[in-house]
């Protein structure tokens, strides 16, 4: 059984963890949910999973990896049905405001342009390039093999060279 | 580093920087939030159900959107109401199921019954529901798999309780008790077959890519699905083949 200063413990720990992991988090799932506010509300969902099973997850080798998988997987919920709910939620509710400043428009443009991959591709492809995690820690995230992170890396690209190129053409 | 490498380092940069400007809320203050987000949530979903009773009273299949201004001004002017219960599941203030005509009984209400465990976030009702004989992938794993699946940050109660939503179809095994099946899509024996009215239902669950490579490599509906026995059993939960 746990005793409370090994409670206090924990809860320091994850505060510092916390402070430290946060932005990053919400840079994962900026780049995969175009709304700001959904975006900084699923990263403190994340983290609200994290704190919840902290005295497990602080034991684990990469509670990193673990905040990051939770995160995109959030990402991904969000975006099968709960972009729906939140929208019609707004709707009544009023739009809440984001402490996330916009973007600009040939950035966003590159998320949209990631976000209409294949998801496990759009996946790698921000993990990669926003996390800036190596092959290894990819897999690790996306419980998979390191192959097949560059097989999403390759096939992303393949097909991100063409659609921004076709995008860089259409823009003055 | 070629252009592509370029532009996706510079809008990487990008997010990162802005994200930085982020400052993290208190946890605590973070739960009051959310709460409040689910009560939302929560009266948003007893709205629609007010506003659907006539539909369904005529028998359409069709959920209304409801306009702003038929909001009840008592939910409009407050919403956080203190008696909500505090649900923290990715079906929390969805929909109840809808009655669906050619369903037996027993059917009917275990659909009805999965559907308000999940809109609940009633892991031991739903567990209870299950049974030891549902499957939740091919492995023969069983309602563990929702635990496993929850761990992970995605439990699929959404995913589930928006295929209960959709029109079902019977799977008929010689031998075996007929299943009911959730979406029809699913049985049917090729993706040609499959009406564009339901096609377009999926769409709002999966990717194009995703529907695209279940139609290629399956040549039918191999995405998630739930089956429920003629007597009432829950039988799966799983996708694949």
């Amino acid at each position: 059984m746990s005793s409370a200063s090994d409670r206090t413990t924990h809860l320091e720990s994850f505060d510092s963890f916390y402070r430290r992991e946060y932005s990053g988090i919400v840079a994962i799932v900026r780049a995969l949910v175009r709304d700001g506010t959904a975006a900084e509300d699923l990263a403190q969902d994340t983290f609200m999973s994290a704190n919840r099973h902290w005295p497990k997850i602080s034991g684990y080798d990469q509670p990193r990896a673990w905040v990051r998988r939770v995160a995109i997987n959030k990402a991904t919920s969000f975006l099968r049905w709960r972009g729906a709910e939140w929208r019609a939620v707004n709707r009544f509710g009023g739009q809440r405001e984001t402490t996330i400043p916009e973007l600009s428009p040939a950035g966003e443009e590159v998320w949209s342009e990631v976000r209409r991959l294949p998801r496990r591709q759009a996946q790698a492809v921000v993990l990669h390039y926003v996390a800036q995690l190596t092959m290894g820690e990819i897999a690790e995230v996306m419980e998979c093999s390191t192959g097949a992170v560059k097989s999403h890396l390759s096939r992303a690209r393949s097909t991100l060279s063409t659609t921004l190129s076709e995008w860089s053409e259409e823009t003055p | 580093m070629n252009k592509l490498e370029q532009r996706m380092e510079e809008a990487a940069a990008e997010v990162r920087q802005v994200s930085r400007l982020v400052r993290p809320r208190d946890i605590g203050a973070t739960r009051s939030r959310n709460s409040a987000r689910l009560a939302f949530a929560t009266a948003f979903a007893v709205v629609i159900g007010i506003g659907i009773i006539p539909f369904l009273t005529r028998g359409t299949d069709v959920v209304p959107l409801v306009s702003p201004g038929s909001v009840p001004s008592t939910v409009a002017t407050d919403p956080t109401p203190t008696t909500a219960p505090e649900l923290d599941c990715s079906a929390a203030g969805m929909p109840q199921a809808e009655p669906q005509p050619d369903l037996p009984e027993v059917v009917a209400a275990m659909r009805a019954d999965i559907v308000g465990a999940a809109t609940a976030c009633d892991y031991d009702a739903l567990e209870a529901l299950a049974g030891p004989r549902l499957l939740t992938n091919f492995g023969g794993g069983g309602f563990e798999s929702f635990y496993t699946w929850r761990d992970q940050g995605d439990d699929m109660l959404d995913l589930m309780v928006s295929l209960l939503a959709m029109p079902h179809g019977l799977q008929v095994i010689e031998g075996q008790p007929d299943i009911y099946a959730w979406p029809a899509a699913f049985t049917y024996d090729s993706w040609d077959e499959i009406p564009e009215q339901e096609l377009e239902g999926l769409r709002d669950l999966y990717t194009d890519e995703e529907l695209r490579q279940s139609e290629e490599f399956f040549d039918g509906y191999a995405l998630w699905r739930l089956g429920i026995t003629e007597d009432g059993d829950w039988k799966f939960f799983l996708a694949g083949d």
